[in-house]
């Protein structure tokens, strides 16, 4: 999918929303699999969002300053006999542009209706 | 796990192997740690809602061919992300190759106004009297001398090398005259050493500068041929 400059891809709103919505939900900080599950629960989806598909966004988001992430203290995994999570969090930009995307759809579907 | 999605993990982990080798090592171990932790999470998680292994050993499998387009163009970003910070490292020596030696002119510069400073006050301790027109001369040839010249030639060391060094020369032979009396100079004040450093340096550096832009200039096909 082409990028409009500045402007998200819907596969980055959703994980920026899935992201806050987590938040909401008491978990500031989320790794992969249970930001794939919020996406599809949010989504009302049948699958879960693709491995690669996912991965390649939150590479790309982290480095568009949209999502944080750090990779947790192996003790805590060790302890509960699982692989280490990346945990990543919506950053304040990520708000922002979420808000932004929102505004914009919410500007074109008025402008549609107009029409 | 169990043996169904078990196989379909290590299916995903195969793939995900085969598509970060070649990868640098922080990237590649970050993408395997984190598709085994999304396998991992998806088989507890799933199977704690009560979905059978083999429904979720076909999540994982599809998970993984429907992302295969994205993970290829994911690695091949990251193939080009590599051979940029290649090429720009090397960039980097090659500039650091070229300019090692503008430190050591800086510090010429700065070492010249600070003892040209030094040695106009220690002369009116001893007594000097100048007129305006002395003064004025010895802080304009001094000014020259130390920060013009010395300048303009950094700024003009790859288009006129040869310039450079001649422009450059005055500080040079000025702050090494103190070799002709080096024991009394020393003795006298010893951070003269650094202007004497900081000289020979700068004279190797331009030395240098000059060869490499005769050896870069040669390298040029000629526009005739």
């Amino acid at each position: 999918m082409r990028r409009r400059e500045g402007a998200l891809i819907p596969l980055e709103v959703a994980v920026l929303a899935a992201g806050l919505g987590l938040r909401g939900a008491g978990e500031p900080e989320f790794h992969g699999f249970s930001l794939a599950k919020a996406i599809r629960d949010g989504d009302r989806a049948r699958r879960l969002t693709a491995h690669g598909t996912l991965y390649k966004a939150l590479d790309r988001m982290e480095r568009m300053g949209l999502l944080e992430s750090r990779w947790e203290a192996p003790e805590i995994a060790a302890a509960q006999r699982r692989p280490r999570r990346r945990l990543y969090r919506v950053t304040g930009q990520g708000e922002r542009a979420l808000d932004e995307a929102r505004e914009t759809a919410m500007a074109r579907s008025i402008e549609r209706g107009m029409a | 796990m169990t043996s169904a999605d078990a196989l379909a993990g290590a299916v995903v982990r195969a793939w995900t192997f085969v598509y970060t080798v070649g990868a640098g090592a922080s990237i590649r171990e970050a993408r395997r740690d984190e598709i085994a932790s999304d396998l991992f999470e998806h088989a507890r998680g799933l199977a704690d809602e009560g979905i059978e292994s083999r429904a979720v050993a076909g999540q994982m499998l599809a998970r993984c061919f429907l992302g295969i387009g994205a993970d290829v163009s994911w690695r091949i970003q990251v193939a080009f992300g590599q051979r940029r910070a290649v090429e720009e490292g090397v960039q980097m020596s090659e500039r650091v190759k070229r300019n090692w030696w503008i430190p050591s002119a800086i510090a010429l510069i700065g070492g010249g106004i600070v003892f040209g400073f030094l040695s106009y006050r220690n002369r009116i301790d001893e007594g000097w009297d100048p007129s305006l027109l002395d003064s004025a001369g010895t802080v304009l040839t001094a000014g020259l001398v130390f920060v013009v010249l010395p300048i303009w030639a950094l700024v003009v060391r790859r288009s006129h090398p040869g310039w450079t060094l001649v422009m450059l020369a005055p500080a040079i032979v000025i702050s090494l005259s103190p070799l002709l009396w080096i024991d009394e100079a020393v003795r006298d004040f010893e951070p003269i050493l650094v202007l004497l450093a900081a000289a020979i340096v700068t004279l190797v550096g331009a030395l240098t500068n000059l060869a490499q832009a005769s050896v870069s200039d040669g390298a040029q096909p000629s526009a005739a041929a």
